[in-house]
């Protein structure tokens, strides 16, 4: 079977137009993702004695670590007379001022607000915050018990159980986290690159006309059918990994660094009702296996459809056209309370930082689950049955066959 | 091995592809010649179980091929028309992959291949790439894959398809070559393909068996029935719109035709040996009963 499913990748999936898309949409993600450090941080402006990114990471060196008291006193004894200097807006314009760090007043105290000030104060009172939600959470829960609203009570505990000791001790820079959690350029890719690998899987072997060859093979009807799923899930998985891997790489490598990875994912402003407990590095292992898991069910969709025809053109169409619909259906729901929707559609679980961003819950048997969680058991679920139907249905090679035999 | 077709039927939107075909078969070449869509396919694909016969049993050895499954596809060697296989793999990769489909451990699998490669004259090219290779060459790794698992049947669809006169006859000995202690069917519509090796030539016509016999026994049913005449240009014409007409030679401004007719055509025929080609005019496209 290792044979098979070796042979099968290598016949399906190490075809030089593959290999060759893989490496310039690789190039334009990273293009992409350099466009993006460029465009919108404010620590893209070289490395000069005064710029931002240079007095950034000399003053990160004094405020990183644990948040203490000396070093939100020291943060503030710069800061403050920067806030009162410039609050009137009558403060020097110049830019070259030999008495700041910038050249600038107004720089300074924005380079001190946005990537000090801000952070550390959001850090600092995110634990009172998520201890006023833990705290309603178990008020409703106990309201709920005495009204006998036992699903509601059970998802008021949930809550507590998740929000209860949040807190985040430690001060770190977390801008490349941010745009790295909030980047989805490459899920496009993914798709785009799934889509052409997989749609020949099948289709090929009736355009060279082996298909009438397997079928007179010993391992060449349903055994080759699994061979074939099993190497294109692979084909998924790995492209669905190198994408999400090739993003952290080329965030790291734009922004300079791994600062940020150890913090809790909850201390990405976005992800402040985050529904994991995780550091964001743990955060993007799992976003990795969600990916995963959605390209796997999008992909099988796509075999399915793409079994039935014996050219590449009109399936892919219509895959398009499938993989289109989720899309759209799934960014226009990201944000609603169909909370359902989400769970069922595969493209969710691509962009999960929707699913793991809130805290959400669906109503499974009178027990509140998670829409991540749901939405991976839903696609590990929907996944099998595709590869089963992919698998049962292989036989129907045999009537196109037919088809051709006439 | 003993192989026997009974009464086996196909039908196509209530179209017979074959009708009670009823046939045995042992060791050697059998050639099954008929016109393009004689059911000389559904026939092979019945055989090999792609398709399920309405009605009628086939048995290998005695025992019904429905029944043996796995065990019948490893005795078994076959050849598409018009192979095109995989253009990106090369000729022993292709193999390689022919042989993890009948489950040959790749150890036996190289030696096998390297053997067979070295038969068909392939091994210079065992590591072209397939989409390099010329259509006689891709019809000899098409032989070479069907021979791998050393089966006891082989089948060959329209196997010289395409194929220019040196590749054709390059062909036909391979096939003589590995006839020996297995039974091929050889399905085509060029009767000089089975002329020389068949050892019996299966007639189909519309899905039904017309004759079988070796092909001295088949030209033997129409002698006295092929003519040989020498007309001029203008009664050549009368002449071929009149009869069956298998051949026609033009030499200083008089024509020889070869008629094949049931009764001397004109008074000047001479009656001429029979061959295949005339047995297949006269039965396939003449439509006579044997």
């Amino acid at each position: 079977m290792i044979r098979l499913i070796r042979y099968e990748f290598i016949k399906q999936f190490c075809k030089r137009s593959i290999l060759a898309l893989f490496v310039v949409f690789s190039l334009a993600n990273l293009f992409m993702i350099y466009g993006e450090y460029k465009s919108y941080s404010y620590l893209a402006d070289g490395n000069g004695a005064r710029s931002w990114h240079t007095l950034h990471w000399r003053l990160y060196e004094d405020y990183r670590g644990e948040i203490t008291p000396e070093k939100i006193k020291g943060l503030l004894a710069v800061y403050s007379p920067l806030v009162e200097a410039t609050s009137d807006m009558t403060a020097s314009t110049a830019t070259d001022d030999p008495n700041t760090m910038t050249g600038n007043l107004y720089s300074d105290r924005n380079l001190l607000d946005k990537y000090f000030v801000q952070p550390m104060q959001y850090s600092y009172e995110y634990s009172g915050r998520s201890e006023q939600v833990a705290n309603r959470a178990r008020q409703s829960a106990a309201l709920y018990g005495e009204r006998g609203a036992v699903y509601r009570q059970r998802e008021s505990g949930a809550i507590y159980n998740l929000y209860a000791g949040r807190t985040i001790p430690a001060f770190a820079y977390r801008e490349m986290c941010n745009y790295y959690l909030n980047y989805d350029f490459s899920i496009v890719l993914t798709l785009l690159l799934c889509l052409y690998g997989i749609i020949g899987t099948f289709v090929s072997e009736q355009e060279t006309q082996m298909d009438m060859l397997l079928l007179v093979s010993p391992n060449g009807g349903r055994k080759t059918a699994l061979a074939k799923i099993l190497a294109a899930t692979l084909f998924l998985l790995l492209t669905s990994l190198w994408f999400s891997l090739l993003d952290l790489i080329g965030f790291a490598a734009s922004f300079q660094t791994l600062e940020g990875l150890a913090l809790p994912v909850f201390a990405i402003p976005n992800f402040a009702e985050s529904s994991v407990n995780l550091s964001i590095f743990q955060y993007v292992l799992l976003s990795a296996a969600l990916k995963c898991a959605g390209a796997w069910v999008m992909g099988m969709l796509w075999l399915l459809v793409s079994m039935f025809w014996n050219n590449a053109l009109l399936p892919f169409v219509i895959d398009f056209a499938l993989c289109m619909a989720l899309t759209v259906s799934g960014a226009a729901c990201a944000y609603s309370n169909f909370f359902w929707t989400k769970v069922l559609n595969p493209y969710s679980l691509l962009t999960n930082r929707v699913l793991l961003g809130k805290t959400e819950f669906v109503n499974l048997g009178g027990f509140p689950v998670l829409t991540w969680q749901a939405a991976a058991w839903f696609a590990l679920l929907a996944g099998l049955v595709l590869a089963a139907a992919i698998y049962f249905l292989s036989a129907e090679n045999c009537h196109r066959c037919v088809g051709r035999a006439k | 091995m003993e192989i026997t077709f009974e009464r086996v039927s196909k039908q196509y939107k209530r179209k017979y592809a074959l009708k009670n075909f009823t046939a045995a078969l042992s060791e050697g070449v059998y050639g099954l010649l008929g016109e393009n869509g004689a059911g000389k396919t559904t026939l092979i694909n019945t055989f090999v179980g792609i398709l399920r016969g309405d009605s009628g049993t086939i048995r290998v050895d005695g025992q019904d091929v429905r029944t043996l499954g796995k065990a019948f596809l490893s005795q078994i060697g076959y050849m598409p028309q018009y192979p095109v296989f995989y253009r990106d793999f090369t000729v022993r990769d292709f193999l390689l992959y022919m042989c993890a489909l009948k489950d040959i451990p790749t150890h036996d699998g190289q030696d096998r291949i390297s053997k067979l490669l070295a038969t068909v004259n392939l091994t210079d090219a065992q590591d072209k790439k397939i989409g390099a290779l010329s259509g006689g060459m891709r019809q000899r790794v098409g032989i070479v894959q069907a021979m791998l698992s050393d089966p006891k049947i082989l089948i060959l669809d329209e196997p010289t398809a395409g194929l220019d006169p040196s590749e054709r006859i390059r062909f036909r000995n391979l096939i003589s070559r590995f006839a020996q202690g297995r039974t091929i069917l050889l399905a085509t519509h060029i009767v000089s393909d089975v002329e020389c090796i068949a050892r019996e030539i299966l007639l189909l016509k519309q899905g039904a068996l017309l004759m079988q016999g070796t092909p001295a026994a088949l030209e033997q049913s129409i002698a006295g029935k092929v003519w040989n005449v020498t007309a001029g240009a203008e009664d050549a014409a009368l002449l071929t719109d009149l009869y069956c007409v298998s051949n026609m030679k033009q030499e200083d401004g008089q024509f020889t035709l070869r008629i094949v007719e049931d009764g001397c055509p004109i008074k000047t025929a001479q009656p001429v040996q029979p061959n295949l080609e005339d047995v297949f005019l006269y039965y396939l496209l003449q439509g006579r009963a044997p």
